[in-house]
């Protein structure tokens, strides 16, 4: 089998569909014309191809594009809606975070305080002394849980006064002496 | 019409329009390629179809460096493939509709017959030797573009097209038919 026995075996396919230029068809024929091998070859491809492809109906080539169309909107679709759930996934998380961080916090500021340790609302001045923390029974003072009034407007005979005049330091004392007598049920 | 590198690029852009006109430009090659591959009217509609939506959900990765109707008788090729494997049914006969039964000469029955026995011997080849023939006889594609859309080289598709005539020529000749002078 000589090399363009071999050329033309190649070409054979694209003689039979039509597809070769006009000098290598008029090489192809006067191949095919005096070899009875490629002659016989290109019957057989001849006959391969002879018969037709059923048609499946026009329904189906216009229904093919639409749907390929469709799935293709869709596909997108999708994708915007994946997207949209990779941008907001980590704000869940930054919820679950911070609500995490200040669970922790709270289990730490709740297990760092001692029943001993003095309140933090201990009095150091008189400045810093709130008539609403000292509340003894007065008469003429309004019922109830409301006892917001003016040191000007207590009875002079009441000891508000003498303890507003008292020093940071008689305070100290005297709030460790009605601690004691709270630690012993007084 | 707009070449098939256009309308890919109009797809990338948003316009899905443009993949209606790819599948109207393309279906028919398709469809008579995984006709050929399966023959049977009903499993190559489905294939035609798989092979477009494959196509849709591929086409961002086209990188364009082989041509459109390559890459998508890749996806054709490979469709069939694996239908075939799902279903083993290569070995299915012609269909019906498209072998008539009617009244008809002797020498034209003879030659109808021999037409039949080289596409059942044709569905009896070995995948490879018949997607070789497939492309390259019938749907006309050169030894490159059959080579690419087989994912081998051109020298493989040679050697699988010339084994896969030979062997259908040997079923001819053994069957006492001879080809037309």
């Amino acid at each position: 089998m000589n090399s363009g026995h071999d050329d033309i075996r190649e070409l054979l396919p694209e003689y039979l569909n039509g597809l070769l230029s006009g000098s290598a068809r008029r090489r192809v024929e006067a191949h095919i014309e005096k070899c009875r091998d490629c002659r016989d070859e290109f019957s057989l491809l001849s006959d391969l191809t002879s018969t037709g492809v059923p048609d499946p109906g026009e329904d189906f080539w216009k229904a093919l594009p639409r749907k390929a169309t469709m799935h293709s909107r869709n596909r997108r679709r999708r994708d915007r809606f994946h997207l949209k759930s990779l941008l907001l996934r980590p704000l869940p998380a930054a919820a679950a975070a911070a609500a995490l961080l200040f669970i922790v916090s709270f289990a730490y500021m709740i297990a760092n305080e001692s029943p001993g340790s003095p309140p933090a609302t201990a009095p150091t001045t008189t400045a810093a002394i709130d008539p609403g923390d000292i509340v003894p029974p007065i008469a003429g003072l309004p019922a109830g849980d409301d006892l917001e009034f003016e040191l000007a407007a207590l009875p002079k005979d009441s000891y508000y006064e003498e303890i507003a005049s008292l020093s940071a330091e008689e305070l100290d004392s005297l709030y460790e002496a009605l601690e004691n007598e709270e630690l012993k049920g007084g | 019409m707009e070449d098939d590198k256009q309308l890919i690029k109009r797809y990338l852009n948003g316009d899905d329009g443009a993949v209606e006109e790819l599948v109207e430009k393309y279906q028919k090659h398709i469809y008579a390629f995984v006709y050929r591959m399966t023959n049977d009217i009903e499993e190559a509609k489905d294939l035609t179809q798989e092979v477009f939506i494959r196509a849709v959900n591929g086409i961002s990765g086209f990188r364009m460096e082989s041509s459109f109707k390559t890459w998508l008788y890749r996806i054709a090729v490979n469709t069939s493939i694996n239908h075939a494997r799902r279903s083993r049914r290569y070995e299915s006969g012609i269909e019906e509709s498209v072998v008539e039964d009617r009244a008809e000469a002797l020498s034209d029955m003879i030659e109808r017959e021999k037409k039949d026995l080289v596409r059942e011997g044709l569905a009896r080849l070995p995948e490879r030797q018949r997607i070789a023939i497939v492309l390259r006889a019938y749907e006309g594609l050169s030894c490159r573009e059959t080579a690419l859309a087989m994912g081998c080289s051109e020298g493989a598709v040679k050697a699988h097209y010339h084994n896969g005539v030979k062997r259908l020529r040997e079923i001819v000749t053994e069957a006492g038919y001879e080809f037309r002078p």
